[in-house]
């Protein structure tokens, strides 16, 4: 991010509050807001400008969102965060899995939406960096030296079996966005195990354990219910 | 077979009248006497054994008495005339005795097979009398058919047309025709009430739906209440306002705004609950980690209250709807921060019991009073004038079912009152990958 550029945002939503409120809201925060009603509209705004970052409301009139994010992804690289008033899990899981960075459900917080905006920034900035692969991950008192492959909590090592080495850096990679329970399973244990979600609780268990002071109030390994984790990064 | 049986038996029983008919000649009794022991054997044998052997015993009897017992003894020399007409007596007294005999052992044979009918009739319909599935209507049907009709097995078929076809001859037997009547009326009957059911259900869902109509236009109506004030205040005159005044305004907007959302929420969910009736979507899940979600919930919405989570690190992982549970948990500990005073405890604890999760939510506030400890649980139930939807016990109570588990309140130790939530584990989650993770050197 140039600190003389304002940040170029593409709004994808159909009612005409939210998208009023939404805009007035990031304009204040000091976000150049482009607002696209439709799914037509908002591909044509990504395949002709250069966006830094992408609200999509997953019922456009037009076109599922669900759909929409791959087409989205060939034209831009911007994150693309899904704001949607559907509840079901189910919805949130394939938009991630279609493409999506992160998602929201309606209603929410200016807060929220905002710390997800900067969040998925960040790792554009990271992107544009060229950053071939991240080495090093610190939050509070967690330290990853992935190169290396330490842990450590508050200065004191951690010490971690293969897997759980390998559940936290896929969780590390993409710090402070979500991963659904499928794309982890498939990171740590490969395209076989998409379905044993067991694997994945029994780990984050140990992890927790390792890890959090509390691992039932976790501050760093998030629970996202019925969707995946995400690894706290701000 | 039978018929020869009945033949030789009526040679026999001949030989034996010829006897006792000789002996009696030679007691000197009189000769008429003697042939009415002739009689009575052609009488016995028309009425034991039918037409033929009575025939038969007439045609013997005749030369047999004259040979035996006229004299001259062992002879056959008597008149023509006499023979002749004794013959035709002992023949007449055959056929009328024989056909009468026989009429009434056929009378005899069709009130048995009525009776057997009749019991089998009624057989069938105590059994019809039950509330069964049509399926299981005609496959009980079939069954009886074949039985009364003694075939081998009539297959249950898909109408009581086609039993009828079933049986050979079916489409004029009066019997067969009673026992279908028995299953169509068995099957009309559970048409008739499907019906009703489904009127009652309707019924049940108008007088659900009035409720929710009359909760949801009370309880939204008044947040929404505050949030036009509040905010027809600050777009009429907003910078008239000291920032704090406007402060305060945007909180209660925030405030009340939450509040509806948390409502519309439980009213979707209830609604979900109640529309799919279908399995839940079960998968292996860590309680603290629900525990984790609820209480992170909970404390956005809360700052008053000590909460206190009491849960095993050792556990077992738990096969359950994740998110479901989630909800239930969260109802619970916001239900029991609603009901006790600020500052107080709640706690949250789990225990393992055989193949069982229990989980208690204990709240130091008034308690429950046992007469509504049921009643709770009802939709659109509540505590006085207090704020919310009355579903989520409800709800709580709905997830929890669906899961084969359940809810109850309870008194807490020391006052307050106490859930006890009952869930099933659910079995072992199946192995992990061995060798996978053998644990060298990441340190």
């Amino acid at each position: 991010m140039n600190a003389s550029a304002p940040v170029q945002m593409l709004l994808v939503e159909d009612d005409d509050q939210l998208s009023i409120m939404l805009k007035t809201a990031m304009h204040e925060h000091g976000y150049l807001v482009t607002a696209a009603a439709s799914g037509d509209a908002a591909f044509r705004v990504a395949r002709e400008s250069e966006l830094d970052v992408i609200l999509l409301d997953l019922g456009l009139p037009d076109i599922d969102g669900e759909r929409l994010i791959p087409m989205l992804r060939d034209v831009s690289r911007a994150p693309i965060i899904v704001i949607s008033a559907r509840d079901a899990e189910g919805q949130k899981i394939a938009a991630l899995d279609a493409g999506a960075d992160d998602y929201l459900t309606k209603p929410f917080g200016m807060g929220e939406l905002l710390a997800r905006v900067r969040t998925a920034l960040r790792r554009r900035v990271q992107a544009g960096q060229e950053t071939p692969e991240l080495t090093h991950f610190a939050f509070r008192e967690l330290a990853i030296d992935i190169a290396q492959r330490q842990v450590a909590v508050g200065g004191r090592p951690v010490h971690l079996t293969p897997v759980e080495f390998r559940l936290l850096t896929a969780l590390a990679r993409r710090a402070g966005r979500v991963i659904t329970h499928r794309q982890l399973l498939r990171e740590v244990w490969g395209p076989l195990h998409e379905e044993d979600s067991h694997y994945l609780r029994i780990y984050m268990r140990q992890l927790r354990g390792k890890i959090e002071s509390d691992p039932a109030q976790p501050r760093y390994l998030l629970t996202e219910p019925g969707v995946g984790y995400r690894l706290a990064a701000e | 077979m039978i018929q020869t049986q009945r033949t030789l038996l009526s040679v026999l029983f001949i030989l034996f009248v010829v006897v006792l008919a000789h002996l009696l000649e030679q007691a000197q009794f009189g000769r008429s006497n003697v042939v009415m022991v002739y009689m009575l054997a052609v009488v016995v044998v028309a009425v034991q054994m039918g037409l033929w052997p009575a025939v038969l015993t007439s045609l013997l009897g005749v030369p047999l008495f004259h040979y035996f017992d006229v004299p001259p003894y062992f002879q056959l020399d008597a008149s023509e005339l006499e023979h002749t007409f004794s013959l035709g007596v002992m023949l007449a007294t055959a056929l009328i005795v024989s056909s009468v005999a026989s009429r009434l052992r056929q009378q005899a044979l069709v009130s048995e097979e009525r009776a057997n009918q009749n019991a089998a009739l009624y057989a069938l319909a105590s059994e019809l009398a039950e509330e069964l599935p049509d399926a299981e209507v005609l496959a009980l049907t079939a069954r009886h058919v074949a039985r009364a009709f003694r075939l081998p097995a009539v297959p249950p078929h898909a109408t009581v047309d086609a039993i009828r076809a079933a049986v050979p001859g079916g489409h004029a037997d009066s019997h067969l025709d009673a026992m279908l009547r028995l299953a169509a009326q068995a099957l009309e009957r559970s048409r008739l009430r499907e019906r009703l059911r489904g009127s009652e259900r309707r019924a049940q869902q108008e007088a659900l739906r009035s409720s929710v109509l009359g909760a949801v236009s009370h309880d939204l109506r008044t947040p929404l209440a505050s949030i036009i004030g509040a905010s027809s205040s600050l777009v009429d005159s907003g910078e008239a306002y000291a920032p704090d005044v406007r402060g305060r305004l945007g909180r209660v907007i925030h405030e009340e705004a939450l509040q509806m959302k948390r409502m519309v929420e439980n009213l979707l969910d209830f609604a979900r609950l109640r529309s799919s009736q279908q399995e839940v979507q079960a998968d292996w899940q860590a309680l603290e980690e629900m525990v984790g979600s609820a209480l992170a919930t909970i404390r956005r919405r809360t700052r008053d209250h000590r909460l206190v989570v009491d849960v095993p690190a050792e556990l077992p992982l738990l096969r359950c709807n994740g998110v479901l549970i989630e909800r239930v948990l969260t109802n619970l500990v916001e239900n029991a921060v609603k009901f006790s005073p600020p500052g107080s405890t709640v706690t949250l604890r789990a225990r393992r019991c055989g193949d069982q999760l229990e989980l208690r939510v204990l709240d130091e506030g008034a308690g429950i009073e046992p007469a509504r400890r049921e009643s709770i649980f009802e939709p659109f139930t509540r505590f006085g004038s207090q704020e919310g939807s009355g579903l989520g016990l409800a709800i709580c109570r709905g997830i929890v079912e669906a899961h084969g588990g359940s809810v109850v309140a309870e008194d807490a130790e020391g006052g307050g009152a106490c859930f006890v939530l009952r869930l099933p584990i659910g079995g072992e989650p199946p192995a992990l990958p061995s060798g996978d993770d053998n644990d060298r050197g990441i340190e």
